[in-house]
């Protein structure tokens, strides 16, 4: 068998095979846009985009209260010192 | 669940679940401040601030550069989920991140989407707490830039979060952000990039140890968007009732042994993917809201119902399966099959 005889078979075989797999489309619908970006391949898990309204609060530490922890001890100390 | 004014986890849990957290509380405290009194915790923690941002301050963004780097190794989540970091080592003064939203007043809400969202925010801090500590693991980085910075930062650390398990320190918390007096020595945000479709983490914190903790918040934040419902109103309602400064004390010092409960779920499935931790995270903020109370309580007192168990480990295992047709690139030839049924 020559090369291009083959190329062709395995041409044909895999354009049958990609038609067998192709989903099926009904006429004058549209393909919807992909949701990656071009170029990106599809995850299957992940986060999804927050639900309406979801935005919360900056979460603080409060690590830093302490400085006025002890500025209201040392007060208190002091006070009853007195 | 008892009929909630204020989502407070006494009213969320059974006593005997909070006995637990109580008894885990009290063993933390000894762990993370020894027999330090409050005061003495106090004391020493005031001396090591300036020390730190005194050894910090050539090295601030090498530092900001390590916290992230720090962070991505440690939850390989954030590479997988293609999600943005925006972290900065800040003077006190600057730490507050801009809001993006006006928040508005909540209406009354149903109390099991409240006492869900309640303890969400506790798993949010929890792991934040348990995250800060993987300093240690970059150990051999840190002392190329100060041989001392390590020993400070754990010690920084446990006086800092150590004091969350003390009755008398959140007392006094509490009354600190009643009269609006609180300093927060870091922050976190989420947002989502709707032209990049990105989730991004926005950390400020004025030390090295405390940016990562930040940065881990804000992670667990995005996996906590993933509890809401679809309405709006609602979304904002629940926010507005839990997300408040003066439930953060109680969410630090219950929520890490909560997040330690699921952390601990995930290493009992001998899955050796990071990754799949933070995404099981999420099925379980999924769930119904009065079926998610029920599995974290049942999980925090050791007796998740059999169905309860199968379904966490079989989430789980599927979730690993799909990262693993992600990463081998076989997603294709997997929907080829699944057509040909």
């Amino acid at each position: 068998m020559k090369l291009d005889e083959l190329k062709k078979i395995i041409k044909e075989e895999l354009k049958s095979i990609l038609e067998a797999n192709a989903p099926e489309k009904k006429p004058g619908t549209k393909e919807a846009p992909p949701k990656e970006k071009p170029g990106t391949t599809p995850k299957r898990r992940g986060f999804d985009k927050p639900e309406p309204g979801v935005n919360p609060k900056p979460k603080a530490s409060l690590k830093e209260t302490e400085k006025n922890l002890v500025d209201k001890i040392t007060a208190r100390f002091l006070k009853s010192k007195k | 669940m008892g009929k909630l004014l204020e989502i407070e986890y006494e009213k969320i849990f059974k006593p005997e679940t909070m006995a637990s957290l109580k008894g885990k509380s009290g063993e933390s405290l000894k762990q993370m401040l020894g027999n330090k009194s409050l005061m003495q915790t106090i004391m020493r923690s005031s001396e090591l601030i300036p020390e730190i941002i005194e050894a910090e301050k050539n090295h601030i963004t090498t530092l900001e550069g390590i916290a992230v780097d720090m962070v991505t190794q440690a939850y390989p989540i954030i590479d997988y989920a293609n999600i943005r970091i925006d972290a900065k080592i800040v003077t006190m003064g600057d730490i507050a991140i801009p809001k993006t939203e006006e928040e508005e007043e909540s209406p009354t809400n149903p109390e099991f989407l409240e006492a869900k969202r309640r303890i969400i925010n506790g798993i949010t801090q929890g792991a934040s707490i348990r995250g800060a500590f993987a300093f240690y693991l970059f150990k051999e980085y840190l002392d190329l830039l100060d041989d001392t910075l390590v020993d400070k930062y754990g010690e920084i650390l446990k006086l800092s979060f150590g004091i969350y398990d003390s009755e008398e320190a959140i007392a006094m918390l509490l009354a600190m952000i009643a009269q609006n007096k609180n300093m927060p020595g870091g922050e976190s945000q989420m947002e989502y990039d709707e032209e990049a479709q990105q989730f991004v983490i926005k950390a400020r914190a004025i030390c090295f140890p405390m940016l990562v903790h930040e940065i881990v918040k804000g992670l667990y934040e995005i996996v906590g968007t993933q509890g809401f419902g679809k309405d709006k109103e609602q979304n904002k309602a629940v926010i507005g009732a839990v997300d408040k400064l003066s439930n953060e004390p109680r969410d630090f010092q219950y929520g890490k042994f909560i997040y330690d409960s699921l952390n601990n779920l995930y290493g009992e499935s001998n899955i050796n993917d990071a990754r799949v931790r933070e995404l099981f995270f999420t099925e379980v903020y999924k769930l119904d809201e009065e079926e998610f109370v029920n599995f974290i309580e049942n999980l925090i007192n050791n007796k998740l119902t059999t169905i309860q168990k199968q379904w966490a480990m079989g989430e789980m295992k599927a979730i690993e399966k799909d990262l693993k047709k992600d990463d081998t690139g076989l997603a294709g030839l997997d929907e080829v099959k699944r057509r040909k049924k």
